[in-house]
């Protein structure tokens, strides 16, 4: 079958980075093997077994038949369990410390994020299986790893909100890219090494800590201590040298391989400049770095994590020991594929940039007052056309009663599906599911749950959408339950408007005296909550140390439950605190 | 005798190199045959997928577009038509016009901020914003396919295997509403 350039291009690089996986894995067992005969050898010295080798002088030693025989056998027996280590472990390590979750069917954001990796695969014209995982932090940036042919994409929650459907789709594209064409096996294997590799440096100087002997080669015994306390400072030379030169090849084979990434999202997308785009967004914003990474991790991402970056500069040092090209010139490359020109689109951007800015900063220079007012000013305008807009009369023994918001509809305990409804302000009336489609779940009342905190007054959960979140909200009290995991997803998305009634509330909370308490009990000393999953007793927590918001958690079944406006309060304070931030 | 036993030879190692190339490139071509085919097995995929999305879209948005109906009747009737197409060239023409009915819809639908609100037009929107895009990309799949396989049957030697066995080139999925050739706007 004949091939395109392109292909062509695809299958060499493919090709090449088998070979390179098989030069690093024969680079591994060169460096193990050469550990354990510096080692062997450098122990029988500190430990005087030279008569049981019959080997008296240090030409002896380090020439001894059994040395070289052993260190081979051992230097191979460790690198396959290297490999076998990077492939169970190394990858179910990552996933534990980023607290990556995989994406909700029912969440819009992540139900999109499925389907782009679906239209990927049908752009490419592979089948392959791939995993999605989504990290739960506001931060923006996106990693591919395979390991063990099990490949894997993983975005941040920030990144799936802040990101336009096409940005997502290019970024997406380019990861895909990096699964196919062996990059992302190499790199994660190249990371998983490094990381073992550092593990077993940073453990033969660590301290003993709560009474237990944490540290490698760790010796109570002082007359030891000092022999073996050598050796681990031998092996740790030995160990972090490997480390350096593994970092080193990761480099070596980093740069180039985003550019050809980018490319080849290009041509499956056929939209640079939506790539262009996020890969300047991802750049602008402070909170791709810091993902709470270790270094070693960093490789796997589009755009280096970590802070004190040297990737955006140019140069022979940093061309050297950088891990990903500068954004700047993929952008540019970018650009004159998509034919736009540079010094406009930097214009365009900072511009924008400049604009957002301004009117963040606004209501921010004004006192928490003012700023709550303003804020009012802004959205009454809104919230009259709103209300206007969201009000419902209901009828209901031989009487329309109302107007209510669509929010208050919620909580009548009469509403039934075949309810009738009549949008103020229009003769037209209609069935309650004609009108508003979202109340179906009352037609499966039966599966309700009771709300943990009037359940017994009759109040009962609803499965609702929340900023696009699935979430349950008790129709009378209007608290929430949702699963813990869940929450960051929610605070991450402004989609939902705050009232005037919620911004006065919540300024005024932040002013009160009450934030001063350090005990839960002092803010609510009601009866502990029952889970109204697993009946277990809930416990009461701040939700965070910064707004001293209470909360109810069952920490069996992973849920949190806000009382009416808590998570509204905590919504708000995120946001503030976000926009201060930027 | 013996040099006529080494040409025959020859002639005979000669007749079955070139029936095992005559193999060979039946087969590359017979290769990209059923990739194109798979290719548009893919569109066709898709293109129910669509057909089956529509009504929905339309039932759950047609309360908000009261004013809109004829933009909402021309999605309706794109959709029949392109439904019933009874071959690929007319398919090809009928989904174009589908395509373009339907942008015009979710440029209406942008107008209409409270259809934001409402989660279930937004997962509907989605899914059909998301296979519009599978369309568009197993069309870019198949023309490049049939490109391929098209290139490869007028080529020489090529052609001649093709012609003995009948091959017919790939007709292109191409554009043919004018909305859609328009330059598009560059916004940041």
């Amino acid at each position: 079958m004949s091939v395109t350039p392109a292909d062509s291009d695809f299958w060499k690089l493919q090709k090449e980075n088998k070979f390179r996986f098989k030069i690093l894995l024969v680079f591994l067992f060169i460096i193990y093997s050469a550990t354990f005969y510096f080692v062997f050898a450098s122990s029988i010295l500190i430990f005087g077994f030279q008569n049981l080798l019959y080997a008296h002088d240090i030409k002896n030693i380090f020439f001894n038949i059994w040395f070289i025989t052993a260190a081979p056998v051992a230097g191979l027996l460790l690198t396959f369990f290297q490999y076998s280590y990077s492939n169970k472990n190394g990858f179910r390590t990552m996933i534990d410390i980023l607290k990556a979750n995989k994406p909700d069917p029912e969440d819009f954001y992540h139900k999109q994020v499925l389907n782009i990796i679906d239209e990927i695969k049908i752009a490419s014209g592979r089948r392959s299986r791939i995993d999605v995982v989504i990290l739960p932090m506001l931060a923006k940036n996106v990693f591919c790893a395979d390991i063990c042919g099990l490949k894997l994409i993983g975005l941040t929650e920030g990144l799936i909100f802040k990101f336009s459907r096409d940005e997502i789709q290019a970024l997406l594209a380019q990861q895909f890219t990096h699964l196919i064409n062996g990059d992302a096996e190499l790199i994660s294997f190249i990371c998983s090494t490094h990381s073992f590799f550092n593990n077993i440096a940073e453990g033969c100087f660590h301290e003993k800590t709560n009474g237990l002997n944490s540290g490698f080669l760790f010796c109570n015994d002082d007359e030891k201590r000092f022999s073996f306390g050598l050796n681990s400072v031998m092996l740790f030379l030995v160990v972090s040298a490997a480390g350096a030169i593994i970092k080193f090849s990761n480099v070596i084979i980093s740069r180039n391989r985003e550019f050809f990434a980018d490319l080849k999202a290009v041509e499956y997308t056929r939209n640079p400049l939506a790539l262009a785009n996020a890969l300047y967004k991802i750049g602008k914003s402070g909170l791709s770095k810091n993902l709470g990474l270790h270094q070693n991790l960093s490789a796997l991402f589009i755009a280096q994590p970590d802070c004190g970056s040297i990737n955006e500069k140019t140069g022979f040092f940093y061309d050297l020991f950088s891990t990903h090209p500068p954004l700047k010139e993929r952008i540019n490359e970018l650009l004159k594929i998509a034919g736009v020109s540079i010094k406009h689109f930097y214009f365009e951007k900072e511009r924008g940039d400049y604009l957002k800015l301004k009117r963040k900063t606004q209501p921010t220079n004004q006192t928490l007052d003012n700023s709550a007012e303003s804020i009012d000013n802004q959205t009454n305008e809104q919230n009259q056309i709103l209300q206007e807009e969201n009000s419902y009369y209901v009828f209901n023994k031989d009487n329309w009663e109302g107007p209510f918001k669509k929010d208050s509809l919620y909580s009548l305990q009469y509403l039934m599906p075949d309810s009738f409804i009549n949008i103020a302000g229009s003769q037209t009336v209609g069935k309650l599911l004609e009108v508003l489609p979202e109340f179906s779940y009352l037609s499966n009342k039966s599966s309700e749950t009771k709300c943990p905190r009037c359940g017994d007054l009759g109040g009962s959960l609803i499965s609702i959408k929340y900023e696009y979140a699935p979430v349950e909200k008790c129709r009378r009290c209007q608290g929430y339950l949702i699963d813990t995991d869940k929450i960051i997803r929610i605070l991450n998305r402004n989609i939902q408007k705050f009232s005037t009634q919620q911004i006065k509330s919540a300024e005024s909370f932040a002013k009160s005296s009450v934030r001063k308490l350090k005990k839960v009990s002092e803010f609510d000393d009601s009866k502990l909550l029952l889970c109204p999953k697993c009946g277990q007793k809930m416990i009461r927590c701040f939700f965070n140390y910064m707004d001293y918001v209470v909360v109810d958690r069952c920490l069996v079944c992973n849920l949190t439950w806000f009382d009416n406006n808590e998570l509204e309060l905590i919504q708000y304070f995120v946001e503030k605190r976000s926009s201060e931030i930027c | 005798m013996t040099v006529f036993l080494i040409v025959l030879g020859i002639f005979v190692l000669l007749c079955i190199g070139i029936i095992l190339y005559c193999i060979g490139i039946y087969n590359n071509i017979i290769g990209l045959k059923n990739q194109s085919e798979n290719s548009w097995s893919q569109i066709k995929i898709q293109l129910n997928r669509r057909y089956d999305l529509i009504p929905n879209l339309v039932e759950a948005v047609k309360g908000y577009l009261k004013h809109e109906s004829e933009t909402l009747e021309k999605v309706i009737k794109a959709r029949n038509i392109a439904a019933g197409s009874a071959n690929i060239s007319d398919n090809i023409k009928n989904e174009n016009m589908l395509t373009g009915a339907l942008k015009s819809l979710f440029m209406v639908m942008e107008n209409y901020p409270e259809l934001k609100a409402n989660q279930n037009v937004m997962h509907l929107q989605e899914e059909l914003v998301s296979t519009e895009n599978k369309i568009a990309f197993s069309r870019q799949l198949y023309n490049d396919s049939a490109m391929q396989f098209n290139t490869l049957i007028q080529s020489f030697p090529q052609n001649l295997i093709a012609n003995a066995f009948n091959f017919k080139q790939f007709d292109f999925f191409n554009v043919e509403s004018e909305d859609v050739l328009k330059r598009p706007e560059v916004k940041f």
